[in-house]
């Protein structure tokens, strides 16, 4: 029996009228007086509305601060420092971050600078419970708002406190995400989730992925059947993506929580499309089978079933169910290549990496002692070098 | 910090004015459905002397209050759950909630698989008040809404379909 340790301290609330239970929820909490922190998107769109209408007759009073602008340089301290005294002014006892990962980011930041003093920012680690904290998302591009990692002001910090004590989907928060930002979702879920159900050995994590998976395929499965850029019907295109949409909400929402977890298709995600500009979701998976292909597990054979369904998965032979499944990633890139006409890259030279830049990615990446615990240093530059090329592992 | 804004809690007078009515109505016609059906009277039978429940909406109300006296009659005590003590207090977690439920966009038993019921007491006792008020709501409501209310509309005799039905609707609006 494998040793495991797993902590999901987030409640997850989704749904129509979801919203509503936010005060009721607040108040178990023991919080009257909520912050709300919102980014540029969400004040644009007007998301604060039926945030407002939640609370009208909650007895609770809501502070909404004004939306975060996109900023450089010192300017995210000077934010925090003000929001700081407003909060500590006018005695808040919570935080809403509403929008995407800016506003989840500096939602955490505040609360380590209101729970445990201004100059916890300056230190590395969080080393005590922090005030309750919501996370709103309004879209797909929830990145890792929903786990324990917060970036402010170039310092990240890393800690299970810091994920939301909830984390509420309400349709009606969602602003309209386009094809491209969808299917970016879908695949990054899809890449965290099977590198999880298949290499990892904690039984929570692997329930949290297989569903993540079966939430990303379906909608991906339907985006590709309608094309990445129909330009007839709206009216239904629209019908569709807003379905597909809450979706990968959850789905986000899922894989958010499992980004304590470390992941090798993430930190090569990271830095192939820190350079050179296409989609991480997209880099993600392109990496995905030559990775399942390095790593000896006995579980890839299993990602068959939230991958295909139960059919295909009973159809197949045991021993070739790993094949299968890494199969299955690898024409679904190719099929995505098919459909963009030719847009989105099948391998990392299409995407305009060569083998000497991978080599020199993979050394750095062994020398910083970023990869995660377990991967074999020989294997990170052998698997690059193939998925630069498009060559496949020849399996014994 | 500058352009900071305060929003003050406020009022939904309509809706107030609505579940207060719905409320008053469906009190009275659990205190007439104690004493005209037999199903209902057993349920409030099990229950012990003098206990008391509420349902409404967190976190001000409106609420509707019924209980057992000390005779074993049972009786509609009004809106006000601070008068007397409470012994099992049923909420939805906001107003909205307690509209949906009571303009029949939701059933009991949909708005408690959604999360939006709360309960404060015994379990026991809530499942036997959540099958009062489906009993009543079945007698007060016409068939094609009472459907929308509880989950399975029950098969019923025509006595306690023509005849309880007028009795109760009699009893709650004279309130005897």
């Amino acid at each position: 029996m494998s040793h495991f340790s797993f902590l999901c301290r987030t409640k997850t609330s989704f749904g129509k009228n979801a919203l509503e239970h936010l005060p009721f929820d607040l108040y178990a909490m023991g919080r009257s007086k909520p912050m709300v922190i919102q980014d540029k998107s969400c004040h644009e769109a007007g998301m604060t509305k039926p945030l407002i209408s939640a609370f009208k007759t909650s007895g609770m009073t809501l502070g909404i601060c004004p939306p975060l602008p996109e900023t450089d340089g010192d300017e995210p301290a000077r934010i925090i420092r003000s929001m700081y005294e407003t909060y500590m002014e006018k005695g808040y006892d919570a935080l809403i971050a509403l929008g995407g990962e800016q506003a989840a980011d500096t939602a955490k930041a505040l609360n380590i600078a209101v729970t445990l003093g201004p100059e916890a920012l300056q230190q590395d680690g969080v080393v005590a419970p922090l005030f309750p904290m919501v996370y709103l998302p309004t879209g797909v591009k929830t990145g890792t708002a929903t786990g324990g990692r917060a970036q402010f002001n170039g310092q990240t910090f890393v800690s299970d406190f810091l994920a939301p004590d909830q984390v509420v989907a309400d349709p009606s928060l969602f602003i309209a995400d386009d094809r491209e930002t969808l299917l970016d979702a879908a695949l990054t879920c899809l890449a965290m989730g099977c590198e999880v159900f298949g290499l990892s050995e904690n039984p929570p994590a692997r329930a949290y992925a297989a569903a993540i998976i079966q939430l990303a395929v379906h909608p991906l499965k339907a985006l590709m059947d309608s094309g990445l850029d129909p330009r007839e019907n709206l009216k239904q295109r629209k019908k569709e993506e807003k379905i597909w949409q809450k979706d990968l909400v959850q789905a986000a929402v899922m894989t958010g929580y499992l980004s304590s977890f470390p992941l090798l298709t993430r930190v090569l995600g990271l830095k192939l499309t820190a350079d050179i500009r296409f989609h991480q979701g997209q880099a993600m998976v392109m990496v995905l089978p030559y990775i399942l292909e390095s790593i000896e597990s006995k579980d890839v054979g299993s990602l068959l079933l939230p991958l295909a369904g139960p059919d295909v998965f009973s159809q197949v032979p045991a021993p070739q169910r790993p094949d299968s499944a890494v199969q299955i990633l690898r024409s679904l890139v190719n099929e995505l290549h098919l459909l963009s006409g030719g847009r989105l890259p099948r391998t990392l030279e299409e995407a305009g990496w060569n083998e000497a830049a991978l080599s020199a990615i993979g050394q750095g990446l062994i020398k910083s002692g970023s990869l995660p615990a377990g991967t074999v240093p020989q294997a990170i530059e052998a698997l690059l070098t193939r998925a630069c090329s498009g060559r496949p592992a020849i399996r014994s | 910090m500058k352009g900071i804004t305060e929003i003050k809690p406020g009022k939904r007078y309509l809706k107030r004015i609505y579940l207060s009515v719905m409320l008053w109505f469906t009190g009275r016609a659990v205190q007439a459905a104690a004493r005209v059906d037999k199903t209902v009277g057993d349920e409030f039978l099990a229950m012990p002397e003098g206990y008391t429940f509420c349902l409404g909406a967190f976190p001000n109300g409106p609420y509707m209050v019924v209980g057992k006296d000390e005779t074993g009659k049972v009786r509609y005590l009004g809106s006000n759950k601070e008068k007397q003590p409470v012994q099992l207090e049923m909420g939805l977690k906001s107003m909205g909630n307690l509209f949906s439920l009571f303009t029949f966009q939701e059933s009991t038993p949909t708005a408690n698989a959604r999360d939006r019921l709360y309960v404060s007491g015994d379990l026991p006792q809530a499942c036997a008040a959540v099958r009062i008020l489906d009993i009543v709501q079945v007698y007060l409501l016409p068939k094609p809404v009472a459907k929308l209310a509880v989950k399975r509309y029950p098969c019923w005799s025509l006595k306690r379909h023509i005849l309880d039905r007028t009795i109760i609707l009699i009893r709650t609006v004279t309130g005897f």
